[in-house]
């Protein structure tokens, strides 16, 4: 498989990720117009048509979106579970006595910090599709990088 | 103009899924080919955006299996086969397709002796 992507190939790849279809399916469609293209030697415009408009074929519909949602389930509670932290380390902080039981009010701020951070980079990283469910080469099934004429990883 | 703009869209894109299939069930290949044998049958130049999507359809329908093979100096090509599932819709569909088209046949006929 070739490992730069056309313009043709890129705009093919961000329409298919407006429509939700998963990374696998795709590699599949970008790999098939490669092999088309490199065989007949058409322009791939001529013979699939707008970019967006082929796109349109392979519509993923909400199954493809619900992958993304899942994310969610793990991140917003480390979020919210580092929030809820951070405001007992300040109710510490000011009335100390009425917060018995607590570590240090620092102690406290870490772990806050750790959480969120945590469910923030969880959440981010999850919910972009470039690592959650990469562009994948099909005959290796590894990663595809999908910038404009930039080399695969 | 290209020979698929001879026949009315709607005609094709009511034959093209059988008639993939049973180019397919010939023996494996690959969308090109199937788009050569189409030609080659007569039904026009069939575009590779029309084509990649009808293959797609019938693997996610569990009609075809596919798999890729490395090409040699260029990007590889995703071969096409049918499955048993595909080789019961095909007989199936071609079955009714005979008497469709007898019924067409017959409705045109009629129409035909009617207007003379």
């Amino acid at each position: 498989m070739t490992n730069t992507f056309s313009t043709y190939e890129s705009r093919l790849i961000l329409s298919l990720r407006m429509l939700d279809v998963p990374g696998d399916k795709i590699g599949q469609i970008v790999a098939e117009v490669q092999a088309h293209v490199a065989e007949t030697g058409e322009d791939p415009e001529a013979a699939f048509g707008a970019p967006d408009e082929y796109a349109k074929q392979f519509d993923g519909g909400a199954k493809a979106r619900g992958a993304f949602h899942k994310a969610s389930f793990i991140g917003i509670p480390l979020i919210a579970g580092g929030a809820f932290v951070f405001v007992q380390s300040v109710f510490a902080f000011a009335k100390p006595d009425d917060v018995p039981g607590y570590p240090s009010v620092l102690g406290m701020l870490l772990i806050a910090i750790v959480l969120v951070a945590a469910g923030f980079y969880f959440q981010v990283g999850t919910l972009d599709p470039r690592q959650a469910d990469p562009v994948l080469d099909p005959a290796t099934v590894k990663k595809w990088s999908y910038y404009l004429g930039e080399p695969s990883c | 103009m290209s020979t698929e703009q001879q026949w009315p869209p709607e005609w094709l894109r009511g034959v093209l899924e059988l008639c993939t299939l049973q180019i397919v069930s010939a023996g494996e290949t690959y969308g090109y080919a199937v788009i050569q044998q189409l030609e080659a049958a007569g039904l026009g130049k069939i575009k590779g955006g029309t084509l990649y999507p009808i293959l797609s359809r019938l693997e996610d329908d569990g009609l075809l299996k596919s798999s890729w093979r490395e090409g040699d100096n260029g990007p590889g090509r995703k071969f096409f086969a049918i499955t048993a599932e595909g080789r019961k819709r095909l007989a199936d569909r071609t079955e009714r397709w005979q008497q469709f088209s007898q019924s067409v046949a017959a409705v045109m006929n009629t129409t035909t002796g009617a207007t003379r």
